[in-house]
This record gives structure tokens, C-alpha cells and sequence, in this order.
């Protein structure tokens, strides 16, 4: 109560500022009718409370429906700092969905509150649903304080109790979890949860957990344990039989799922800024309405969203979008519209649709990461694709400027998939070692690696073969074909003979799975964070395109996969202990370890920086930065807060 | 009649069965299933799936199991209870998901059917009776066109004409204040203003034909000597016209009804993705793209089923219709 007193002088003027603008609207404010004042005191206190949350909320507490703002707040809100400046409440956000199951956007629109939250400039992560987080100097044991008074969107109160529910009753139970997640095994065991008292939860681990609060920057470990509980089969199994007869679902399981999921839960308790109102089933638009209990203020003291309303229309046809947001009927979005292709249509609607650009930086490495397959089957191709110096011959032998001139409209830079310079861990080896054009070097490079020239004008193989392979893409997210048509170009003329295929999706992936691919494109993922999906720099998943073999290996502790070599078996060593390693500074120097590796080794090659993108945003739709980082682990734009966006009204 | 609609019906329960099996083992040609599709959209956004977690999920799913007990538990499913299964992608009945979408498809498909009909009808006769004139150009040249533009790209012009000459909010079948409110006139009325973009782009590619078989039929029909013989008794040339050679030459309209009823399901899947309408089209569609195969499979039973019970119909109506044709088998 002493922190709402010191501020009640600004949220007084604020407040005062609030409804001369709702009067100039035409609102019918209490204030409008001067014989219907209250008494002093009486007005103080309202004035006061519409200062500190909406005007719907205020009249819902003034009708006794909704207890009052200091109980549904928590002792200590999480303050959000605002972009430009403090806002004003209501309007709607329209924006919209591509086909009805686009759950990626509504989680980084609304739904992007785990138990620590990225930054926006994407260095680290913070406490979000709890308050604070202690670790013990082992890194074994993490003491998570929360936020006591915390609500879930229906006033029940959120405790300890609900993240050990999480633990004990879906991370450990086998019919929900049936293998648990590797965040919660370092080293192998599962790590225990127990609750302290009903503000503080312990996270225990067998093994040093370095990675844990930069993976909690994703993961919800918490359910509202008083609504889930009565679809759980160990908890209330004849009545969630029962349900799932009547829904017509297989069992409990399906059950307990569909009511958790995150595009038609309408029921479900959430801490979101808002709350689900229509489905996305409802097949033509998803609603979402201010969440009475968010638990967010900003730096004021004002009750967070502003935005009263957030509606996604369900589109079936990107086009259609795009001409809603030329029309001026979205409000802010980047998601599916934002293509470069679209860029100049956007721009020459600016007037008309009342709505600006943001600048959207990407936060991976690169559009283009060209991987050849180290671990191939064929062992001659094996052999000529293992020679560093061969690699070191086609990136060169690229003109990458070119390609940026004529695929990207100029807008980029010649530089292989290696932390950008934003990253702690920038690598400048790493990053534009063999990226000058060279086809001269290149073709002295094969002579002197014994490719003789064939009759054909492609080099041969030691074993008397021609060098030829196809380059497997996808027709989606960047224009790869047409890249890699232009780079096979580039391959002819140097004597490598090596043919594009356009894959249909699922192929793509089936054939990385079972190793049977020459070489495959795809963008990198973690420029900045690195430790989130270090893909491109050494063999660490499925999607290491150069490695996916070495990577089964490593991951399946070698029943699966082909045994790495030494310089790649040693990063991924380093990674491990990266994982088991707290001290900063001490990560950094594994980190860099590891990057000199992959700098050294050359595993995969890339065309370009990423381009700038953009998002277009309503001119009278405030608080957004004018340059966000997209990536998707922090749910962009959701690590800058679309709770503190507003609407001038 | 009734013997043989009886014998019609108990053919159609092999029929049926042969559509369901066809269908079933056609979803699970493409490479990969339901996982792979969920799994390549994971890693690609930098989600790890691990190994042990891609087994459970097969297991849970049942996509583990041959393909021929996968298929007998679905079909036992429907048989037995009535349930056509789990959408994986939407964790929800496939049931429930069609219906929800089923009664504005059936409105817009009847439109569609109406608009066809009320156009093709009287533009075929006319084009008989006045074979060679200029409104006999004219109008199978208009059918023409229709039907050689792709549907999409009608759609996406109009659409774009829609935004840039009336400022119209484009796609969906309601305007943004009336999407959630209960029914009304109002409502109604707001259906109607949008339901037409469709109905004429589906509409059109359908007169050109039918105009055509009109025509046809009729010009055959027009040189019979019972048209001159009715004409010599002195009936009324109108009269004359609607009572017996147009009658006969109805056919072709009749026996296309068996081929409407599945075209209500999913005959305006790809214009209703580019307008964004929200019938079962898009919904078929991005099943199969997810190879969400409960889903799709329930889909493509059903369209199987609408036609052999369209085809049944068709054959009845038209034994109704021409006493010339005959149940001899």
C-alpha cells in the first residue's frame, strides 16, 4: 500500500490527462455531469483507481463484479518499461492468422509468458513469472521466488502448489510426458521440483544445469493445478472418462491436452496479458480480451495492457492479409505478410492505409546455410566431400555479391552462418573466412587437390567418377532455389557438376533423417544466444546439415548415426560441459573454444547476412520499438512487450 | 423402383468399403505421416525432438502399427460408434471439426448450384432456339471464358477489384461486426453481400458446360418429328418448347445432381482458400498438407459416400423424369 501512495500523485495527473481525452471522445464519464459528482473523497478514490487500470475494469469494481485493482495485483507487479511513453487504454489490435492452426502467432502476440523471460536486445533472460531466482555456486539448485498475490486469469491464486502440480502431475507422469524434456535433464537424470513454502519452488538437479534459466526463457513450467486436476486420469478419473465419452475422444491424455491448447483453451486459467474468448475453431476469427488479473504494471503504476482487445482473423490466403493490412485493417504485423516481395506494395499504401514500417532484424545467422553431407554413404563422394580444401574451393568459387544483387535486391553482405556481431560470442574467422570470389584460386585449389578435368568439363574423382551431386531445397521461406541454381552456375564453371531438386517438405526431412541427401539448404537459427541452437557450428541436431549423422551419434551416445571425427567429437564435448558449466566466464571461454573449432574446421558455408525485414504497424498504434529482433525463441515481438503497446484513442 | 433402389443400396455398402480402404492406404502414400510433418515444423523452428520422444508419439497415435490395423481400427471406430477419429493437429474430434464448418458450405454450395441453374437453363434454351444468332455468340462465349479462367484467379482479381475500386473488406463470408454475433435479418443480409463474390466465381465455371449440353440436347430434340407434329396441331410455340423437347432434354441437368452433392464438401476448396472462407475446403486442404490422416481420411470417406449416394439419386430422378429409361439390368 505505501509504494500505491507514493505514486498517487502521478497517477493522479495521469489519470486527469486519461479522461480529458475520454471526454474529448465523447465518453460518458461520470465527470461530464457536474451534478452527478461524487463526494471529494469518494471521486479521488475513482479517479485514482482509473489512472491504475482500464475504465471497464474500474466500472466492473464500482459494480462490485471484480474485487478491487490492489487485490488482483501482486505484492510486487512486474514493472515493464515502456517503449516511448506511457499509454492510454483501450482499442483493439487486429491482426491475423494464416489457417486456423497458426499457433506461433498467437503465442508471440499474447501468450509469451514463461518462467523467465529474453531480453529485448536477446542477450539473456530475466525473471518473468517469478520475482527472483537464486543459485547455489554448484549450479545444481535454483530457488525460484514468486510473486506472491499472483492470480491466474480467474482470481485463483498462483503458488508454489501450481508448479509442483506441473512436476509431479505432467513433467513426471508417463501417459502425458513420456520422455522428459532434456531442459530438465542435465546429465542425464530428471531434476526434482519441491515446494519450500507457497511463494518459493527448488529445482534440483544430479548435475551442474549452465543452460537452465536461458531454456526456462521458453518453458512453462507451471499449470493452474485447481482447473486442470479435473481432466487428469490420476486425479479425477471417472469424471474425465466421462468427459471423454462425451467429447468423443480417445482418452484422458487427449483430453487433458485439448483443454490446455493454447488455440482453444477458452477456459483454461492463463497469466497471459489476455485471455482466449473465441477459438481459433470457431474457423473465423480468434478474440482475445484483457486479462483483469495481469499481473504487469508499468513504470506508473497503471495495470498493463493498454490494448483492451486483440482480434485474429483466420485467413486461409495470405493474399487476403495482405490486402487487409493495405487497407489499413491490421494494426501490427510482420508474421506471413511482411515478405520482401510484398515490400514495395506495402510501401506505396503507406498513406492510404495509415500504417508505417518497423525494422525487423533477424537474429539468425544467415538466410542461406549450404551444408554438403560429411557423413555420405557413397565413400568416394565421402572422401572428395571431407577435404577441407574442397569446400574452401565452392565457397570461393561464389560470387556471393552477385547473388545478394540479384535475390536479395542488394540488401545484405558476403559472410558465412557465424555468430553476428551483436553476440557476445562474435567469431570474425568464423565469419568471413573464404568469402572473397575467387574462381581463379578455386580452380588452382582442385588442380592441386588431383581433380583432373574431365573431357566433359567436369573433374573427376580419384576413383575415375565425375564430381556431381544434387542440392536438395524446399519451394518455402527463402528463394533457395533460384539461389542455388545461380550457385550450381557458379560450380560449372570450376568443373562441379551439381544439380538443384526442389523437395516437397516432408521429403526433405525424411531423407535427412536417413542420411540419404548430398547436400541440403536451410536458414541458420541462433546468431546471438548461440547456446539455444548452435546448429551451424557443430554437429548438435538433426538439423546440423553437414553432420546430422555425427549429431544421431552423439545424441543417441552412438547406437545411432556415424561416429563423428575427432575435431567435431571434441565440440561437442565442449558443448556438454558448456551445459554443465555456471560461471560465465568460463562458459565464454568454452564457447570460443568451440567457435575456433568450427572456424577452423569450415563444416558449412553460407551466402549472406541476413536482410533486414519489416513489419507494418498503424500510425496511431504506439510503443513499438522501431527496430525489433526477430527470432524464434524469444517469440518476437513478444520479448518487447506487446502489453505496453497502445492505441491512441 | 423399390427392388431396385434396394439392390442399389446393398451394392453401395461394398462400394463403400472399397472407397474407405482406396482412401486410407492413398493418405499414407506421400512420404512420412502425421509425426514427420509436426517434427520437420519443430526443428525447423529450432524445437529439438528427441528420438525417444518421436517413439512415444508414435506409439501414442497408433503410427507405429501396420497399416492394415491402423485402417481396421478406424473403420471399426465409425462402424461401431460413430467416431471418425482424432484430428492430431487440432486435438479435437474430426467429427466436431467438420460439422462446425458444414452448414455455411452447404449454403454457399446450394447458391452456387441455384446461381449455375438459373443462368445455364435459360442461356441453353435460348441459345437452341436461336442457334447461330448473336446472343447465341455471346453468351456461350461469356460461358466460355468463365470456364477457362481458373477459378483462384478469378477470385484473386475480384478480390483485388473488391479492395481497390469499393474499399471492401475482402475475404470471409462476413463483415468484422457480424462475425460473432447470433443470427438476424441484418446477418442474413451480410451474407448474402458477401456470398455472392463466390457464387458467381464457383458459378461461372459451371454454366459454360451445362449451357452447352442444353443446347446440344435440345437442337437434337428440336428436329424430331414430334415437334413438328406439335406445331402443326397448333400448340403455342412457348408451350410447345417447355413441355416436351425441353423436358427431354433436362437429362444432362439430372443426372450432374449426383455429382453436386460432393462438390458441396470440397468443390470450392481452392477458391475458398484465396477468398478465405471459412467451409470445409481450406479444412481438407490443410489436412492433407499436415497429413493429419484421421481427418483427411474421414473427408475423402465422406465425398466417396455423397457420390455413390448422388449417383443413386441421379438414377432414380431420371428413371422419374424419362419413362424411356429402364431398370433392366
Amino acid at each position: 500500500m505505501r509504494k500505491l501512495q507514493v505514486q498517487t500523485w502521478l497517477c493522479f495527473v495521469a489519470a486527469l490527462g486519461l479522461m480529458l481525452v475520454l471526454a474529448a471522445c465523447g465518453g460518458a464519464t461520470p465527470a461530464d455531469t457536474p451534478e452527478e459528482m461524487p463526494e471529494a473523497a469518494e471521486e479521488e478514490a475513482m479517479v485514482e483507481a482509473m489512472g491504475k487500470e482500464a475504465p471497464a475494469l474500474a466500472a466492473m469494481v464500482a459494480a462490485g463484479e471484480l474485487p478491487p485493482l490492489e487485490e488482483r495485483l501482486p505484492v510486487n507487479p512486474m514493472v515493464v518499461p515502456v517503449t516511448e511513453s506511457i499509454g492510454q487504454y483501450g482499442g483493439t489490435w487486429r491482426s491475423g492468422l494464416l489457417g486456423q492452426a497458426d499457433s506461433p502467432w498467437v503465442r508471440r502476440t499474447m501468450a509469451y509468458e514463461p518462467m523467465m523471460r529474453w531480453t529485448p536486445d536477446l542477450t539473456t533472460t530475466i525473471p518473468n513469472m517469478v520475482e527472483a531466482v537464486d543459485v547455489n555456486d554448484a549450479g545444481t539448485e535454483f530457488i525460484f521466488s514468486m510473486r506472491e498475490g499472483m492470480k491466474w486469469s480467474d482470481g485463483e491464486a498462483l503458488t508454489a502448489d501450481d508448479v509442483v502440480f506441473w512436476y509431479e502431475y505432467y513433467l513426471l507422469n508417463d501417459e502425458l510426458q513420456p520422455v522428459k524434456p532434456l531442459w530438465m535433464r542435465p546429465g542425464g537424470t530428471v531434476g526434482t521440483v519441491e515446494k519450500i513454502d507457497d511463494y518459493t519452488v527448488k529445482f534440483s538437479f544430479g548435475a551442474p544445469h549452465g543452460l537452465f534459466l536461458r531454456q526456462l526463457g521458453s518453458q512453462y513450467p507451471f499449470e493452474p493445478e485447481h482447473y486442470m486436476s479435473q481432466f487428469h486420469g490420476d486425479l479425477n478419473g471417472e469424471a474425465a472418462a466421462a468427459m471423454v465419452a462425451e467429447m468423443g475422444l480417445g482418452d484422458w491424455v487427449d483430453l487433458y491436452q485439448n483443454k490446455r491448447n493454447l488455440l482453444n483453451g477458452v477456459d483454461m486459467p492463463v497469466i497471459w496479458a489476455w485471455t482466449l474468448t473465441t477459438p481459433a475453431s470457431s474457423a473465423t476469427q480468434l478474440v482475445a480480451d484483457r486479462n483483469p488479473y495481469y499481473w504487469k504494471v508499468d513504470p506508473e503504476g497503471n495495470q498493463l495492457p493498454y490494448i483492451d482487445r486483440l482480434i485474429y482473423p483466420i485467413v486461409e490466403n495470405v493474399e487476403v492479409q495482405v490486402l487487409r493490412a493495405l487497407a489499413g485493417e491490421v494494426d501490427m504485423q510482420d508474421r506471413h505478410i511482411a515478405t520482401p516481395g510484398n515490400k514495395a506494395a506495402f510501401f506505396d499504401g503507406k498513406e492510404a492505409g495509415d500504417y508505417d514500417f518497423f525494422t525487423v532484424e533477424y537474429a539468425w545467422e544467415t538466410p542461406v546455410s549450404i551444408g554438403l553431407n560429411l557423413a555420405h554413404s557413397d565413400e568416394a563422394l565421402r572422401e572428395v566431400f571431407l577435404e577441407k580444401d574442397f569446400r574452401i574451393a565452392l565457397s570461393i568459387a561464389m560470387n556471393r555479391q552477385e547473388i545478394i544483387d540479384i535475390l536479395y535486391v542488394g540488401d545484405g553482405e558476403p559472410r558465412q552462418p557465424a555468430p553476428l556481431a551483436e553476440s557476445p560470442w562474435y567469431h570474425e574467422q568464423l565469419a568471413y573466412q573464404y568469402t572473397e570470389y575467387d574462381p581463379d584460386q578455386a580452380n588452382a585449389i582442385l588442380d592441386g587437390l588431383g581433380y583432373a578435368m574431365g573431357t566433359d568439363g567436369v573433374r573427376l574423382r580419384p576413383d575415375g567418377e565425375k564430381i556431381s551431386f544434387d542440392i536438395n531445397v524446399i519451394a518455402a521461406f527463402e528463394p533457395w532455389a533460384e539461389i542455388m541454381e545461380l550457385v550450381s552456375g557458379y560450380w560449372a564453371e570450376i568443373g562441379i557438376d551439381a544439380n538443384v531438386q526442389v523437395l516437397e517438405r516432408s521429403l526433405f526431412y525424411e531423407r535427412k533423417a536417413a542420411y540419404e541427401y548430398d547436400a541440403q539448404v536451410w536458414t541458420g537459427a541462433d546468431g546471438i544466444a548461440l547456446v539455444m541452437d548452435p546448429r551451424n557450428y557443430f554437429p548438435f541436431s538433426t538439423e546440423s546439415l553437414f553432420g546430422v549423422a555425427w549429431a544421431d551419434y552423439w545424441r543417441s551416445g552412438g547406437s545411432k548415426g556415424v561416429e563423428p571425427p575427432p575435431a567435431a567429437a571434441e565440440q561437442q564435448r565442449l558443448f556438454e560441459e558448456l551445459a554443465i558449466t555456471v560461471e560465465p566466464a568460463e562458459q565464454d571461454r568454452i564457447m570460443n573454444a568451440l567457435l575456433d573449432i568450427a572456424a577452423e574446421e569450415f563444416w558449412i558455408f553460407g551466402v549472406t547476412k541476413y536482410y533486414k525485414g519489416y513489419g507494418i504497424v498503424r500510425n496511431n498504434f504506439k510503443n513499438v520499438p522501431d527496430t525489433l529482433w526477430q527470432w524464434h525463441v524469444s517469440a518476437a515481438p513478444a520479448q518487447t512487450n506487446p502489453e505496453q503497446y497502445y492505441i491512441e484513442q | 423402383m423399390l427392388r431396385y433402389i434396394a439392390h442399389r443400396l446393398v451394392l453401395m455398402i461394398p462400394t463403400v468399403f472399397g472407397i474407405s480402404i482406396i482412401a486410407f492406404i492413398i493418405i499414407q502414400l506421400p512420404p512420412g505421416d502425421y509425426l514427420t510433418t509436426t517434427i520437420a515444423q519443430l526443428s525447423a523452428a529450432g524445437d529439438l525432438v528427441e528420438e525417444e520422444a518421436i517413439a512415444a508419439l508414435e506409439s501414442r497415435y497408433g503410427l507405429n502399427q501396420p497399416m492394415h490395423i491402423q485402417y481396421l481400427k478406424w473403420i471399426w471406430g465409425i462402424v461401431g460408434r460413430g467416431d471418425f477419429g482424432m484430428s492430431f493437429e487440432w486435438e479435437l474430434p474430426v467429427r466436431e471439426l467438420v460439422w462446425s464448418r458444414l452448414s455455411l458450405t452447404v449454403i454457399l454450395a446450394l447458391a452456387t448450384l441455384v446461381f449455375t441453374w438459373a443462368v445455364a437453363f435459360p442461356v441453353g434454351i435460348y441459345s437452341a432456339v436461336r442457334q447461330y444468332s448473336i446472343g447465341d455468340y455471346f453468351f456461350t462465349g461469356v460461358g466460355f471464358i468463365g470456364l477457362a479462367i481458373p477459378n483462384f484467379l478469378l477470385a484473386l482479381v475480384l478480390m483485388f477489384v473488391a479492395f481497390k475500386v469499393f474499399n471492401q473488406s475482402v475475404g470471409g463470408l462476413f463483415s468484422p461486426e457480424f462475425v460473432e454475433v447470433p443470427w438476424s435479418l441484418a446477418r442474413v443480409q451480410d451474407l448474402f453481400s458477401h456470398l455472392w463474390i463466390p457464387m458467381v466465381i464457383l458459378g461461372t465455371a459451371g454454366t459454360a458446360g451445362l449451357i452447352r449440353l442444353m443446347r446440344a440436347n435440345l437442337l437434337d430434340e428440336l428436329r424430331k418429328p414430334y415437334v413438328k407434329t406439335a406445331r402443326a396441331k397448333g400448340l403455342s410455340e412457348v408451350r410447345l418448347l417447355l413441355k416436351y423437347p425441353v423436358r427431354v432434354a433436362l437429362n444432362p441437368f439430372v443426372s450432374t445432381i449426383g455429382w453436386t452433392l460432393p462438390l458441396l464438401v470440397s468443390g470450392s476448396a481452392i477458391v475458398s482458400v484465396v477468398l478465405s472462407l471459412p467451409t470445409t475446403g481450406p479444412l481438407l486442404l490443410r489436412a492433407l498438407i499436415a497429413q493429419d490422416m484421421y481427418l483427411a481420411g474421414s473427408f475423402i470417406l465422406l465425398l466417396g459416400v455423397l457420390t455413390v449416394i448422388g449417383t443413386l439419386v441421379s438414377d432414380i430422378l431420371l428413371a422419374w423424369l424419362d419413362p424411356r429409361i429402364r431398370f433392366e439390368s
